[in-house]
């Protein structure tokens, strides 16, 4: 045995422990192991809170804006960045449309409309979620779903969006434990973090899958009973606004003068005039020509485009006189021919003098010769108007015939003339139009015919009021709908039929309180601002300010000169004062049917009650044609006569005093009786429009039956979907210790 | 050489140097080779050895540098500074492929077909190591699982085991060769005897030793290439292994276990005992710890992690720390890309390559991967500004590797052809903080499509007769043909740029007319400045590295289709500069002209990436701060 130190021997013997050294540094490492901790998260849960997240809305889409900018310049934008502009772009896709719908909208109602449907849309598919997936969600489970989280880079994101990959870390444990509390998971129990995320994981993307699956009804749902609902009430308010406003100038006469003085002039119709008048080939003109240039100068072309079909009728009326013989003389005063030659031309042609002393002395014709032609040329100058050479060869006894052949020959240069007609038409004419146009949009609020003026609302309030007052209910409108304009002639009738057959039970008193109180629900009070702002739009120091001519003959002939029955004027008030009378007509209405039915009731009227209905309900009068007017005018007259009998209507006076008059006014003014042309204004498509306007209640009723019902089966469905999402199995009972499944 | 304890206080008395394990620690003692006993006398020399064969157990728990390490002269791990200063050339390999022959040319490796093994993988470490890499990424070498598993082979990162029992690494039986070369054979005989005291009479791929000492025969002759090591270690496990150890397993509180999302074959580790405290699960610490163990016995220089982050840092706190114990260079590599949420995954945590930086990790993946999507300059400019900030916030110099295209992308040819993967290798090799990267086969051009693509076989080591591949990508599951593609022109351009980098331009260009002036390309490479050179074009990328008055410029065209032309701004150019490219020419014609202003137009080829030395000392002070980026610490 080799000898070993006792020394060496001790410490090589106790090797063995030392041999563990990297078990020790193990160990020991093991220990220090949380010595470090992991970074801090960079993802930052977003605070929010209606206040916030409005603010937050508009920081978001500014900052939006910012990085579209930079898109643009530098090319650089993150792919978060990127999908945002989507969303920026369907905001500012959803403004561009509707601005340019708007444009193009026929009234003002409409372009609202645009902007109101087009954001209602936006907010329809904003608030849906919100209101009914986000917020019964956090009720139900505790957390919003619709967390947004600030990741590394500083974009803004869903903390749901993607479900395969949910940066959990923004969420402190204290979150999470409050989460555990509200959803039944005690976080500290085994699993319990892990379970609490599972159930959000799973709550949120169900609830997702539900947002996805109803926006689709959801948002055009939303947005349109938006539409639905607000469209009556813009187009009320947009009424109202126009009517104060147009009331406002007529009330102030500075104002109103401004207003039309600063009118822009209308240029309409300029270049087609422009291509009437170069179209003449230097000759001159026949009168198609001269008919042609009238027809482009009209002012009444102005009207259908901001009156109804039936005014523009008759204010088309506007008859321009002798606007074509104006125009023909102003043609013969510009329009000239070369005097080189002419004296050639005159002598060539030959022209026929007459003389009385020819006549009885029986000489030949005479013609004038070249020197006679020179001599009277003589004191003209280079060029000759027409109406000048007319006048020397009239002059010289050339009969009119003669002349006009004459002149039909020549050369003429009329660049004068349409110099003059492009400067009129340019000019005052196109500064009438501009103040036609003007005044139009004043009286259009007040007495127009579109569904923004004052007078279409009146008459759709009295309508209504009627509709109302005799209790007509979705049967009737069923009716109203399907049926035709005789449907609805009897709904009214039968109505009031009805109303007086049960009467027939009731004592005497209660018969008349009933028949009282029926009056006062069908009658409505005139709309007093409305009469009086219909008064001053047609009165003539207004009106005057408009077809003012300044002197101007081919003005004034175009807006019919002084002719009341067809001048501009004229035709402004004729048309306010049709209205007036409809509006009167339509609600007197109510008590002319009552009083004709009570009377039918009560016995008047044997043997013609059809004839009386016919007029008071239909009041088409041309369809009596066969039955009484042509053949018995007579016995018609007497009817009328009866019918409209102001002391027939003493029931009616007590809720209606001017009743009496008011009939009689519509009785003599509106029914021209052996008239070729009946007027029925009073009754003027009554049926029709008391039908279109049933119809529309009806369809708005039956539309917001059906949608609104759709509507709150979403809604049901949906919040009662809540409670059944976030539901995670059970565990299996074997769980973890067999090793893999 | 047999080995020899000396103690410490004899080793002081005898004035011969022994490393220190800790300096809080006492003096331990170690195994010192290659020393011979210097004893005072032979007869105590001669005791003391006979006394230490008594107490010392057979299998000796080494400490320190390996057998491995120590068997190849010269050699010494430094890995973990080759990563850190920017050096490593790394090729990803798969030894069950590496040297496959495929004799029907179904490029599925059938019935008596050669598959690739860690011995005839040898052969092709001299064609490696002349192209310029000089570490290697093995992929995982474990025996895969058979349940459930993806592909007739298995997945390699699908691990039915880590850690045989007595401590070594788990290998796969199937990269065993039975039958090996002679030379081979004495080595690994060698090998096997020294470790087990007993002679091999037979390879047999079922005795661990044999499949250890077969592994250890590679590492060394990799080692005697100069060519690092660095193992893949799985993140996952197969189900074969979840079933044997639960108590390691992730479970979800169903009871299921949790699979990462997309593989279906693997299950995850459950990292923590305790999640609330962030205890860690010791098990899995243990067989950790062991792995690494197992991989410094064999001579491994460093650990892939892959998936970084489906391991807590508390977890790799104690494991890197460890691995530095027992060898201050083992390098390690993080497959981690970039930001938290850049690259989601259901059951996965969340990327934080800082945090994994911070803890230990030298080197990590990025998102070079994504480069095809990065088509204007500045994209490339901007991550590298983040990386080099985040690696100088650290404080220790941190790098990552030029991961254009791993094994888990679709092969760089798919986008742009040979022209691309030229134009990569030049650009990764020129860029800062990077550590040029490739996988085996893209130095010759492999598409990675494989004609055996899903079909179905009758022979299969798996339950699985699917022959499942990733199209456009290494195969993993399968036993493949050997990697490699039909344009060896691209291998040309790979050792030129590596040769760059290596200081050994002019060496390995010998018969090229362009000269290297400069003597240190590698420093310049490695740590010198990047500044960025403003162009008029934004798929022009230019920049320029400088060091200490020497400047290599790199200018090349990012698209993959066209020529472009533009304009560069290089501050301080000398007006007489002379432009000469360093690289090989590919595809089309480039040209350059000195504005004689400080500018060069250029024309380039699509895809086309020229380097260039130029006089050019006063470049970096001429240059917008802005533009210039330096990453710092570096030694």
């Amino acid at each position: 045995m080799t000898y070993v130190s006792p020394l060496l021997n001790s410490y090589l013997n106790n090797k063995t422990n030392k041999l563990n050294h990297h078990d020790k540094v193990y160990e020991d490492l093991k220990k220090h192991a949380n010595d470090v901790k992991p970074n801090e998260a960079k993802a930052k849960l977003v605070k929010r809170g209606p206040v916030t997240d409005a603010f937050n809305a508009i920081k978001d889409t500014g900052k939006d804006c910012a990085n579209f900018v930079k898109a643009v310049r530098t090319g650089k934008l993150s792919d978060n960045n990127l999908g945002r502009i989507n969303d920026l772009g369907l905001k500012l896709g959803a403004a561009l449309i509707a601005v340019f719908l708007a444009g193009h909208a026929k009234t003002k109602t409409d372009a609202i409309k645009q902007f109101v449907c087009g954001g209602g849309f936006l907010a329809a598919m904003t608030l849906w979620p919100k209101l009914f997936i986000n917020l019964p969600a956090r009720l139900v489970h505790g957390f919003n779903i619709d967390q947004k989280y600030i990741n590394a880079q500083g974009d803004k994101k869903d903390f749901f969006l993607d479900n395969q990959f949910l940066p959990w870390d923004a969420f402190s444990k204290e979150e999470l434990e409050k989460i555990g509390k509200r959803t039944g998971i005690d976080y500290n129990s085994e699993n319990g973090e892990e379970k609490i995320k599972r159930k959000m994981q799973k709550t949120a993307l169900q609830n997702r899958t539900l947002w996805m699956a109803t926006a689709g009804f959801a948002t055009p749902l939303g947005s349109a009973m938006l539409g639905k609902a607000v469209g009556p009430k813009i187009q009320e308010a947009v009424t109202k606004h126009d009517f104060e406003q147009a009331k406002d100038l007529l009330e102030n006469p500075e104002k109103l003068e401004a207003f039309i003085a600063k009118a822009k002039p209308d240029n309409s119709g300029v270049k087609a005039l422009n291509k009437i008048l170069n179209s003449n080939n230097g000759k001159m003109p026949d009168a198609k020509y001269f008919k042609s240039i009238s027809e482009k100068l009209q002012v009444s072309e102005l009207f259908p485009r901001l009156l109804s079909e039936d005014e523009s009728k008759i204010i088309s009326g506007i008859q321009s006189i002798g606007l074509e013989d104006k125009l023909k003389s102003l043609y013969e005063v510009n329009a000239t021919v070369s005097k080189n030659g002419l004296a050639d031309l005159i002598a060539n042609a030959k022209l026929p003098i007459f003389s009385a002393d020819m006549l009885l002395t029986g000489a030949e014709d005479v013609t004038i010769d070249k020197t006679t032609a020179t001599n009277i040329l003589a004191s003209l100058g280079d060029n000759i108007s027409i109406s000048s050479l007319r006048t020397l060869l009239k002059s010289r006894q050339v009969a009119d015939a003669d002349i006009e052949k004459f002149i039909a020959t020549l050369e003429v240069d009329d660049s004068s003339f349409r110099e003059k007609i492009k400067e009129f038409a340019k000019g005052p004419l196109a500064q009438a139009k501009g103040r036609i146009k003007a005044y139009l949009k004043i009286i259009n609020p007040i007495a127009g015919s579109t569904a923004e003026s004052m007078a279409t609302k009146e008459i759709t309030d009295i309508m209504l009021n009627y509709a109302d007052a005799l209790g007509i209910d979705e049967k009737t409108l069923a009716k109203a709908k399907s049926g035709t304009q005789d449907a609805s002639k009897n709904i009214l009738q039968d109505l009031f039929v009805n109303f007086f057959k049960k009467q027939d039970t009731l004592p005497i008193d209660e018969r008349t309180a009933k028949y009282t109180e029926l009056l006062n629900t069908l009658y409505r009070s005139p709309n007093a601002a409305l009469t009086e702002a219909m008064d001053k739009a047609g009165a003539t120091e207004n009106i005057a300010r408009v077809v003012k001519t300044d002197g101007d003959a081919l003005l004034e002939a175009i807006l019919g000169g002084t002719d009341k029955q067809v001048n501009l004027e004229g035709v402004i008030k004729q048309s306010i004062r049709t209205k007036k009378v409809d509006i009167d007509a339509i609600r007197l209405k109510g008590l002319l049917c009552a009083n004709m039915e009570r009377r039918i009731a009560a016995g008047e009227f044997k043997g013609v009650e059809d004839i009386v209905r016919a007029i008071i309900y239909d009041g088409n009068i041309s369809s009596l044609n066969n039955k009484l007017e042509v053949h018995e005018p007579e016995k018609f007259a007497d009817i009328l006569k009866q019918m409209f009998n102001r002391n027939a209507f003493q029931k009616e006076k007590e809720v209606c005093e001017t009743i009496g008059e008011q009939v009689e006014t519509i009785h003599k003014t509106l029914f021209k009786i052996g008239d070729d042309t009946v007027k029925n204004l009073t009754f003027a498509n009554f049926s029709s429009r008391i039908k279109e306007i049933l119809t529309s209640r009806f369809n708005d009723k039956a539309w917001m039956k059906k949608f609104g019902t759709m509507s709150a089966v979403l809604v049901a469905v949906t919040l009662l979907a809540q409670p059944f999402f976030g539901k995670i199995k059970k565990e299996y009972p074997e769980k973890t210790q067999g090793g893999a499944k | 050489m047999e080995n020899k304890i000396l103690s410490p206080i004899l080793a002081q008395t005898l004035k011969i140097n022994t490393p220190k394990m800790n300096n809080s620690e006492p003096q331990q003692a170690q195994v010192v080779q290659n020393q011979p006993a210097v004893g005072y006398s032979p007869l105590l020399t001669q005791a003391v050895l006979a006394q230490s064969k008594q107490i010392l157990p057979k299998t000796t728990q080494v400490v320190g540098v390996t057998d491995a390490h120590r068997n190849v002269v010269g050699y010494k791990n430094d890995l973990k500074d080759m990563l850190v200063g920017n050096k490593a050339n790394i090729l990803a390999v798969i030894p069950r492929i590496m040297n496959a022959q495929d004799k029907d040319g179904n490029e599925l490796i059938q019935g008596d077909e050669i598959p690739g093994n860690l011995v005839n993988a040898v052969e092709r470490l001299d064609e490696i190591k002349d192209l310029g890499f000089n570490t290697q990424h093995v992929l995982p070498v474990h025996p895969p699982g058979k349940t459930k598993a993806m592909g007739t082979a298995g997945s390699l990162y699908a691990p039915a085991l880590f850690v045989e029992d007595d401590g070594s690494l788990a290998i796969d039986p199937e990269l065993v060769d039975e039958n090996p070369p002679k030379q081979a054979r004495k080595r690994i005989e060698e090998i096997y005897e020294k470790r087990t005291g007993k002679k091999l009479s037979k390879m047999d791929k079922n005795d661990v030793n044999v499949r250890f000492s077969q592994f250890a025969y590679y590492i060394e002759e990799c080692h005697k290439r100069g060519i690092r090591v660095m193992l893949d270690l799985p993140s996952c496990a197969s189900v074969d292994f979840a079933m044997a150890h639960p108590e390691m397993m992730a479970v979800g509180p169903d009871g299921k276990e949790k699979v990462p999302q997309g593989w279906q074959d693997i299950r995850m580790f459950k990292p923590f005992e305790d999640e609330q405290t962030r205890e860690l699960n010791q098990a899995l610490l243990d067989m950790h710890r062991k792995y690494v163990d197992a991989c410094i016995d064999l001579g491994i220089d460093g650990i892939r992690a892959d998936v970084g982050r489906a391991k807590p840092v508390e977890f790799w706190n104690v494991i890197i720390r460890y691995s530095h114990e027992r060898d201050p260079q083992f390098g390690w590599l993080a497959e981690t890309y970039t930001h938290e949420d850049a690259s989601p995954q259901l059951n996965m945590p969340y990327d934080r390559p800082k945090e994994l930086l911070e803890v230990g990790f030298d080197s990590y993946y990025g998102q070079y991967h994504i480069y095809n999507d990065w088509t204007k300059a500045d994209q490339l400019y901007d991550y590298v500004k983040e990386n080099i900030d985040m690696s100088n916030e650290i404080g220790r110099p941190k790098s990552l590797i030029g991961s254009f295209a791993t094994h888990d992308d679709s092969s760089p040819m798919l986008y742009g052809g040979a022209p691309w993967v030229m134009f990569t290798t030049i650009l990764q090799s020129m860029l800062p903080q990077v550590n040029p990267y490739m996988t085996d086969g893209v130095q010759t051009g492999d598409y990675y499509i494989f004609p055996y693509d899903h079909a179905l076989v009758r022979d299969t080591q798996t339950d699985n007769n699917e022959c499942v591949v990733h199209t456009g990508r290494m195969d993993i599951f399968n036993k493949s043909r050997k990697p490699g593609g039909k344009f060896p022109e691209i291998s040309n351009v790979v050792k030129t740029a590596f040769s760059l980098r290596d200081n050994k331009y002019n060496e390995v260009n010998k018969n090229s007319s362009v000269k290297l002036e400069m003597k240190n390309a590698q420093d310049v490479i490695t740590k010198g400045s990047f500044i960025v050179l403003p162009t008029n074009n934004p798929e022009i990328i230019a920049f320029a590295r400088h060091k200490d008055g020497k400047t290599l410029l790199f200018i090349g065209n990012r698209n993959v289709n066209n020529t472009v032309g533009g304009k560069v701004q290089i501050p301080g150019l000398n007006p007489e500069q002379k432009f000469q490219n360093l690289m090989p020419n590919y595809g089309e014609e480039c040209k350059f002209q000195n504005q004689k202003d400080g500018s060069v137009v250029v024309e380039l080829g699509a895809s086309r990436a020229c380097v260039f030395e130029i006089d050019n000392k006063e470049i970096e002070a001429l240059s917008k701060k802005n533009n210039i980026l330096q990453q710092q610490y570096l030694k």
